[in-house]
């Protein structure tokens, strides 16, 4: 046997297996120019590209990382964390040097995002929270909540202390959803004269929430206001009021300061909106993923992200998916 | 393979085996294979206590917060709003979102069941809000910088201390203050202001109290 006739070929496996355990280690240095040269991908992995909002978050973040030097191509998980999955695992084994992840759920997302970095792929998330500190390298979020509690203080000031509203939910299983909902009703719930009569799940999507606020229409003829989740479903829902002839009469609220909710706020069509910062978010997540890759590790976990109201006073300081230069 | 040359093999085989060993006892002592970290030098969001972090803030970090002074701020944010901004307040995060942390008194020159209306001791004299309705939003948990939103599992949770901190000044800073409010009283206080692009235009500072006295 090969291991009597020469012990010491023993050793020889024994050390550089401690030697490849302990190089085993992520690195936590600087990485190489050779490695730069060899590993120039980034992936954008997108909720959904059927809504206009995520896909100017996309291709901002698509775009800037091409200025930056990379290869760069968008992943779109169709709202359906199977398929986020699988975008991970495809880029993983594809050899991609990072990623930029707009997720399709917070805590269903986080086994996508530990094994990227198990495999060395660092992660960097915008607009979207996982639930976990320590998977991705940084997470670069719209602080939704505290849009909502600008948003209600609008709607009490704007709808007044006594009326019945309605509320069109977007995905029950998206955090966001339930971040915007619960920042509006920290403020609405204080009013006891302000109704909620409905609260319906229009799924972030305009024609849902049309379809929605239509029958919550018929069921609740004198309801004078609606908080919608997102833009795509305000827009939904002033649809329907049109198609009902009640437009005008009934004051919209929504969420994301898309192009087309700007335009409705500036026409008196939606009474505000609340503008995130897609741009930014993508640029700034890009540019963080380049330092990683250059070397740093000089990252904070969550960088929140200012999020302002757009009403008529103001509207025309904002468009083009944020505030005008 | 004779008995002498089998003894032989077998000796060298043991010292060898014991080099390497010691070679890896060593080598897994300086490199270990995995540490073993404290828990409490680790984030663990699990466990993370939102009401004792708010308590400690409210109780401790609070009080001995450094506050600017009112009048100089004031005087600032009325002149040149964004040159104040740049040079006083807090930035928090991205986007602008800024906050200013005064302290000062000034006399009570009118009030509505939202606020009071104060005139602040200096030459020029500055007017400022201090809020008595209800409190939203984030200046208290943001506007001494003391809180950061690492230290918490979430957003979320980052989100329920601003709005525990908000109840705190509703029931404990705001009925009394209410209570003995009058055109004339000289008021002292310590409080949180918002500061940033969303707040620019207001008149003038609108103040969360997180201390007031009046006399």
């Amino acid at each position: 046997m090969s291991l009597r006739r020469n012990p010491l070929n023993f050793s020889h496996y024994i050390l550089l297996a401690v030697s490849v355990l302990v190089g085993c280690k992520p690195s936590t240095g600087p990485v190489t120019t050779a490695e730069l040269v060899t590993t120039k991908r980034i992936a954008v992995i997108v909720s959904t590209l059927n809504n206009p909002w995520f896909v100017v978050l996309a291709e901002s973040a698509r775009v800037r990382a091409h200025e930056l030097g990379y290869e760069s191509t968008t992943f779109d998980s169709q709202n359906d964390l199977t398929k986020e999955s699988a975008h991970f695992d495809n880029i993983i084994s594809s050899g991609y040097s990072a990623i930029i992840l707009n997720c399709t759920d917070a805590k269903g997302s986080v086994a996508n995002v530990r094994r990227a970095k198990s495999a060395g792929v660092p992660v960097f998330c915008i607009d979207r929270e996982i639930e976990a500190n320590d998977a991705a390298v940084s997470q670069i979020l719209s602080d939704n909540y505290s849009g909502c509690v600008a948003l209600g203080r609008y709607f009490v000031k704007e709808v007044g202390e006594n009326a019945s509203y309605a509320e069109l939910l977007g995905i029950v299983s998206d955090t966001n959803t339930w971040s915007r909902s619960k920042g509006f009703h920290s403020v609405v719930d204080r009013y006891p004269g302000l109704r909620m009569v409905a609260q319906q799940s229009g799924e972030f999507d305009r024609s849902k929430a049309l379809d929605a606020f239509e029958a919550i229409l018929q069921s609740n003829p004198d309801i004078k206001a609606v908080f919608c989740g997102n833009d795509a479903m305000a827009m939904g829902a002033y649809q329907a009021l049109v198609t009902e002839g009640k437009a005008g009469k009934v004051m919209v609220f929504g969420f994301d300061g898309a192009d087309d909710a700007v335009r409705a706020v500036a026409d008196g069509e939606i009474s505000a909106t609340v503008m995130q910062y897609p741009k930014l978010m993508a640029r700034t997540a890009a540019e963080s993923a380049d330092r990683y890759l250059k070397g740093s590790r000089d990252f904070v976990q969550r960088i929140p992200v200012t999020v302002e109201l757009v009403t008529r006073e103001n509207v025309s300081k904002f468009g083009n998916y944020g505030r005008k230069e | 393979m004779d008995g002498k040359n089998s003894r032989h093999t077998s000796g060298l085989v043991s010292r060898r085996l014991l080099t390497v060993a010691i070679v890896v006892s060593l080598s897994t002592y300086y490199f270990p294979l995995f540490h073993v970290s404290r828990l409490s030098t680790v984030a663990s969001p699990i466990d993370f206590d939102t009401l004792a972090a708010a308590n400690r803030f409210w109780i401790e970090d609070l009080p001995a917060a450094h506050a600017d002074n009112a009048t100089v701020i004031a005087l600032a944010y009325q002149t040149d709003p964004s040159g104040a901004i740049k040079e006083h307040a807090r930035f928090v995060g991205l986007g602008g979102a800024a906050y200013f942390f005064i302290k000062g008194e000034g006399k009570v020159v009118s009030y509505t069941h939202d606020a009071i209306r104060l005139v602040l001791a200096g030459d020029p004299a500055p007017q400022i809000e201090i809020q008595i309705g209800p409190i939203f939003g984030n200046a208290v948990r943001d506007a001494t910088g003391l809180l950061d939103v690492n230290r918490f599992p979430s957003l979320e949770d980052f989100n329920e201390i601003a709005s525990d901190l908000n109840q705190r000044v509703e029931s404990r800073v705001l009925p009394p203050l209410r209570a003995r409010v009058t055109v004339g009283a000289h008021v002292i206080f310590t409080g949180c202001a918002e500061a940033g692009e969303s707040a620019q235009g207001q008149q003038v500072l609108s103040v969360i109290p997180i201390k007031a006295e009046v006399r």
